[in-house]
């Protein structure tokens, strides 16, 4: 530990305590109170998070105590310790990394994370499995904590692959249910599928890391190290981004096919952070994930997991813009998964997959405007992380309010709720907030961060982008409007809609704050707090984006009044006009079929079906083959010692002959 | 004083015959205890005494000697320990014929003191001496079950095979004798150059040597032995009796031919191959677990002898540490196998099913056990094949170390066949906990518990290698 480290204060040196705090919770709940008292585990879990929270709180307090806002903000590492030591030069180790991503990411994943502890105890009321879920639900916080921390890509990785698995257990808790088993299987293997394209680009990077480190190493480490942090190592980030090895891996030298090693390596990685963030083609997981309880639905899978994608790009930031193409995909399958899942969203009746395609459009919205930024022109870096941040908030308040409703009406179909609005005025407001923020109205938090991403597509000199942004702004006030329209206005579609009730205080208390938040949330100067490079990111209302994107929102918003209030007979006059094309996106353009085609009737059926045939009878004949042998040699010579002693006098003798023999022989 | 180990397990032997003698038959229980204290106190005495040298160097005691010494007064003790309880008739189910307390006592000291001074011998007579002194009266043990037909056929098929591999032992002696004109084993290995004659009698004595180690072909008897004798005999002769054999190796293949040994290396290979590879296979097919135990106890002794190759000095420390690690497991094994007989008369291996069911916790020393004697990690048998494995891939017998490999792999395979009755196999019906008693589990417990630690805790083998890795180098010069 540097002398600069000793020198922080003690809640920076002890940051570790945000995610520690979490596990031990995790174990405790897990070991002991699950079996014992899983009444009171909801209520320890909840608390866990809550001092992480405060913990997090005081870490964030210091870091821009230390780095006042307006400064540089330079990445520390205030912790860490050795794991795994392979050779000298050659260690990987586990500790903290602050940064303005990491310290904003730690603020919103455990704050989110704690109101939705505290909703759950409410939600989950009376589940068998309850202490079950807040088990997973502390796993889940403490791997995503874990990652957010990471100062190097390997520390990133196993938490990446920890929060997978959180996911995948808390998608499947209702394990009675095929559907949410099915689900949770198709979530963990895509993830999956897209993080062997993670690990290859960790292999690469690593590998050239390891091999330029001797050379860059020394030169990044002197600079490094004037800032604040423990001994370089060469998983480090604050290695991997530097432009020495930057350099080095873009050399033409090591290109492939003309791609440059970098391009290669960052797209490969890119191809885990659009996994875990359900970028287009690999979405089809989330609307599935939306077979796990709701406030998971609102903690995982719209507020912090799926935005880990997105920290992985910014975190990486410096490399994609190196690479400059590798940023380019980047924006082109964020743009596309923005629009693409907004229109799909306009057309589902689950409240919830509705909700996850909003999701899936936000995180698009996210990653293209990291896709528009540059390090010269860092403002869409800026955009993009603060409207992580204002998603956080309004997504997981949309979740929770849908949670509330279907636990008043136990349905998701929207078409069986309606005239909600009398029934649960507060979840009625709280909803109406975060529809407002998403639909981007001023003065609500999605109006800014939604006009900082559009001003820098327009400014990065990505004029379809923008349009394309304002289209997707369009239709996002359009299909969240409708589902308000349709949940809490008009008539009661149903007589479960008729017999709701507002939710516990347990749980409209997280909605009420969450809905303060959201409303507030727009209003942090977030340009002076979070930035990369020099510059600091755009400031102030720009009118030239502003106008358009309000009109879109309101266009947007009119429309859905128009086609939904009263019986909605013109919107299904409406979806009758487009036919075959509202069939095609209702069915989501064919994406899963097209998965299922591909798999099933040519994977499964010409590569699986052959090698398992061969793998059978070949592989397994050839050791049977080799045991049989075995058996049947044991057998012959087990028959030589039949209890003659005869025999035995014989095998003796004839021994020491074929040593005399052989020695002989050797010697002449 | 470095013969007093030896005189205090001589004195021991004849008090316990003369005891025996003024003891009614219910105080004889105390013999076997006299025995303990005995080997206890030899052992002190062992670790005690300095190493040094007796009539003008004819009685020598180095490292590796006391090294011998504690293998032989451990496997001993514990072959007492597994011994006593069907002596003393503390058992379910009677063994035929078995008896003669005192008698045992000092027969099976006797052997262990002819193993003792053949590690210090200096001398081809000293040497030939007591090596029948620790084979003979092994061929009364091995009939000690009077009244059983399978064991006094076990008894006479041992003598018969004995005699012709002594025989053939004290031919090559001869022949040493004759080609260096002294029976100074230090002589000897002066005076011998390669000849015919050499050859012969290598070839003869190493057929001596293979029958005590059980090396193939020459050890066709054990299978007949094991199956008939009593089972702590068994017990003793799968430990004890092999170190024997290595330890005469050492005497000749180190002592005498030291310069030569390394041009012995492909032959001393195709007896290690062939020797794992025969005991390993057969073992597959056996029923019985004596005999089971038997081929099992030949593939070990094919594994040793790979310590013998190539220039390292490694391969004394490693032999020495196998044999202990060796002992431990294999005395654990045995122990629950006399438990089990003691208290079903079960002998078969799938007679053994269910025994985790009722037994929980010797049914995992036997695994554990079991593993250590296939190599299974952190076990010490894995540790001991390693280093083994090393020495031969580092005198260039990489097909040797592809070979033991296999091996090991074929003995998983048998070793898991008893786990499996023990942990899968469904328990017999009515089955309840078998009782135990306190000497049986406490050795039980010991020696598994040192089968683990031997493996965990480096410092064991740190010891040997430190006292031995310059033994060779200084016989050479």
């Amino acid at each position: 530990m540097s002398g600069a480290v000793a020198a922080l204060p003690f809640i920076l040196r002890n940051a570790w305590l945000v995610a520690a705090i979490p596990f031990v919770s995790f174990v405790f709940v897990g070991l002991v109170l699950r079996p014992k008292v899983p009444r009171i585990a909801g209520v320890v879990a909840t608390l866990s998070i809550f001092a992480a929270a405060g913990v997090a709180g005081g870490v964030a307090w210091e870091y821009y105590h230390l780095f006042p806002p307006g400064a540089l903000h330079p990445a520390i590492v205030p912790f860490a310790f050795e794991w795994l030591r392979f050779m000298p030069g050659l260690t990987v180790t586990m500790g903290v990394l602050l940064d303005p991503i990491s310290v904003l990411l730690l603020l919103v994943v455990t704050s989110v994370s704690a109101l939705v502890h505290l909703y759950s105890i409410g939600y989950m009321h009376g589940d068998p499995g309850f202490g079950r879920f807040f088990t997973f639900l502390n796993l889940f916080t403490f791997s995503m904590l874990g990652l957010v921390i990471a100062p190097n890509i390997l520390q990133i990785y196993v938490f990446w692959e920890l929060v997978g698995v959180s996911s995948f257990l808390l998608i499947g808790y209702y394990y009675e249910k095929p559907s949410a088993v099915a689900a949770s299987k198709k979530a963990f293997i895509v993830t999956r599928f897209a993080d062997l394209g993670f690990l290859i680009g960790v292999l690469i990077l690593g590998y050239n890391g390891y091999t330029a480190f001797g050379d860059v190493g020394p030169t990044v480490a002197r600079e490094v190290t004037g800032r604040i942090a423990t001994d370089l190592q060469p998983f480090d980030f604050l290695y991997l981004t530097h432009p020495d090895l930057l350099g080095r891996l873009a050399a033409p030298a090591l290109a492939v096919g003309g791609v440059s090693l970098l391009t290669i390596a960052m797209i490969l990685v890119f191809m885990g952070a659009a996994g875990k963030s359900a970028m287009f083609p690999l979405h089809i997981w989330l609307p599935d994930a939306m077979e796990g309880p709701t406030p998971v639905s609102a903690l995982i899978h719209a507020a912090t997991m799926v935005v880990a994608g997105v920290y992985l790009v910014a975190r990486l930031f410096p490399a994609f813009a190196f690479s400059g193409d590798a940023l380019t995909v980047v924006m082109c399958v964020g743009a596309f998964t923005s629009l693409f899942a907004a229109v799909i969203g306009c057309t589902q009746d689950d409240i919830k997959r509705v909700l996850a395609f909003s999701t899936l459009s936000q995180l698009g919205y996210m990653m293209f405007a990291l896709g528009v930024a540059a390090m010269d022109r860092p403002a869409g870096y800026t955009a993009s992380m603060f409207h992580l941040f204002t998603h956080a908030f309004f997504k997981a308040l949309l979740f929770l309010g849908a949670g509330a409703v279907i636990h008043a009406v136990h349905t998701n179909s929207i078409w069986e709720m309606g005239a909600l609005r009398r029934k649960m005025p507060i979840t009625h407001l709280t909803f109406l907030v975060a529809t407002l923020a998403i639909a981007g109205v001023w003065p609500l938090s999605g109006f800014f961060s939604k006009d900082e991403i559009l001003a820098a597509a327009l400014r990065g000199g990505h004029p379809v982008v923008f349009g394309l942004g304002l289209l997707v702004a369009a239709l996002t006030a359009f299909y969240m409007f409708r589902i308000y329209i349709v949940v809490f206005l008009g008539r009661a579609r149903h007589e479960h809609a008729e017999h709701a009730h507002e939710a516990p205080f347990v749980m409209w208390a997280p909605l009420a704050l969450l809905a303060l938040l959201s409303a507030v949330a727009g209003f942090v100067p977030f340009g002076s707090f979070v930035g990369i490079g020099a510059e600091a990111g755009h400031e102030g209302i720009d009118l030239a984006v502003a106008i358009p994107a309000s009109t879109a929102g309101v266009l947007g918003i009119g429309l859905a009044f128009l086609l939904y209030s009263g019986d909605g007979a013109r919107a299904t006059a409406g979806a009758n006009a487009l036919g075959g094309a509202y069939r095609v996106v209702k069915r989501k353009f064919y994406v899963d079929e097209l998965y299922l085609f591909v798999t099933h009737r040519i994977i499964f059926r010409h590569i699986s079906r052959p090698i398992a045939w061969f793998d059978r009878h070949a592989v397994d004949g050839m050791v049977n083959l080799s045991g049989w042998t075995t058996r049947r040699t044991g057998s012959l010579l087990g028959a030589l010692h039949g209890g003659r002693v005869q025999a035995y006098g014989v095998w003796l003798v004839g021994g020491t002959l074929f040593l005399l023999l052989v020695l002989w022989s050797a010697a002449f | 004083m470095c013969m007093l180990p030896e005189l205090i397990v001589v004195a021991t032997a004849l008090t316990v015959l003369v005891a025996d003698l003024f003891l009614s038959e219910r105080r004889r229980v105390v013999l076997a205890l006299l025995t303990l204290v005995g080997l206890a106190a030899a052992l002190a005495a062992l670790l005690a005494a300095p190493a040094g040298s007796l009539f003008g160097g004819r009685f020598s005691v180095d490292e590796v000697a006391i090294w011998f010494k504690v293998v032989f007064l451990l496997a001993s003790f514990l072959t007492v320990c597994l011994s006593l309880d069907q002596l003393d008739g503390r058992v379910k189910v009677r063994v035929r014929g078995i008896g003669l307390r005192g008698e045992y006592y000092a027969v099976l000291l006797s052997t262990l003191v002819g193993a003792m001074f053949l590690v210090s011998a200096r001398d081809l007579v000293t040497l030939y001496v007591s090596l029948e002194l620790a084979t003979i009266p092994l061929f009364a043990l091995a009939a000690w079950k009077r009244s059983d037909a399978g064991s006094q056929e076990a008894g006479l098929k041992y003598v018969v095979m004995g005699a012709l591999a002594s025989a053939f032992l004290l031919y090559g002696f001869s022949l040493l004798f004759g080609l260096a004109g002294s029976t100074d084993l230090a002589a000897i290995a002066a005076a011998v150059r390669p000849s015919p004659a050499l050859f012969l009698a290598l070839a003869l004595v190493t057929t001596g040597i293979g029958f005590k180690l059980t090396l193939v072909p020459f050890h066709m008897w054990a299978g007949d032995v094991y199956e008939g004798a009593p089972l702590p005999v068994i017990a003793y002769l799968s430990v004890a009796s092999k170190a024997v054999g290595l330890a005469v190796m050492f005497q000749i293949f180190y002592r005498v031919l030291g310069h030569m040994v390394k041009d012995l290396g492909p032959l001393l290979a195709f007896l290690a191959a062939a020797t794992m590879t025969l005991g390993n296979t057969v073992a597959i097919v056996q029923r019985s677990i004596k005999r089971f135990m038997a081929f099992s106890a030949i593939s070990q002794a094919g594994y040793i002898v790979m310590g013998f190759l190539g220039p390292d000095a490694g391969g004394v420390p490693a032999m020495l540490f196998y044999m202990l690690a060796y002992v431990a497991a294999n005395m654990a094994v045995f122990g629950v196998i006399i438990f089990y007989a003691n208290a079903t008369g079960r002998e078969r291996i799938e007679e053994y099913r269910g025994l985790a069911r009722t037994n929980p916790l010797l049914a995992l020393a036997m695994m554990l056990a079991l593993f250590s004697l296939a190599g299974i990690p952190p076990l010490s048998g894995f540790v001991g094949k390693f280093f083994l494995f090393s020495i031969a891939s580092k005198a260039g017998f990489h097909w040797l170390v592809a070979v033991a490999a296999v091996n090991s792999t074929i003995s998983l395979y048998y070793y898991l066949r008893i786990v499996r009755q023990m942990y899968i196999e469904p328990v017999y019906p009515e089955a309840a906990r078998l009782p135990v008693t306190p000497t049986l589990a406490a050795t039980v417990a010991v020696t598994t518990v040192a089968s683990l630690v031997l493996g965990l805790v480096p410092v064991f083998y740190e010891v040997i290698h430190n006292q031995t890795i310059e033994w060779l180098a200084k016989l050479v010069g």
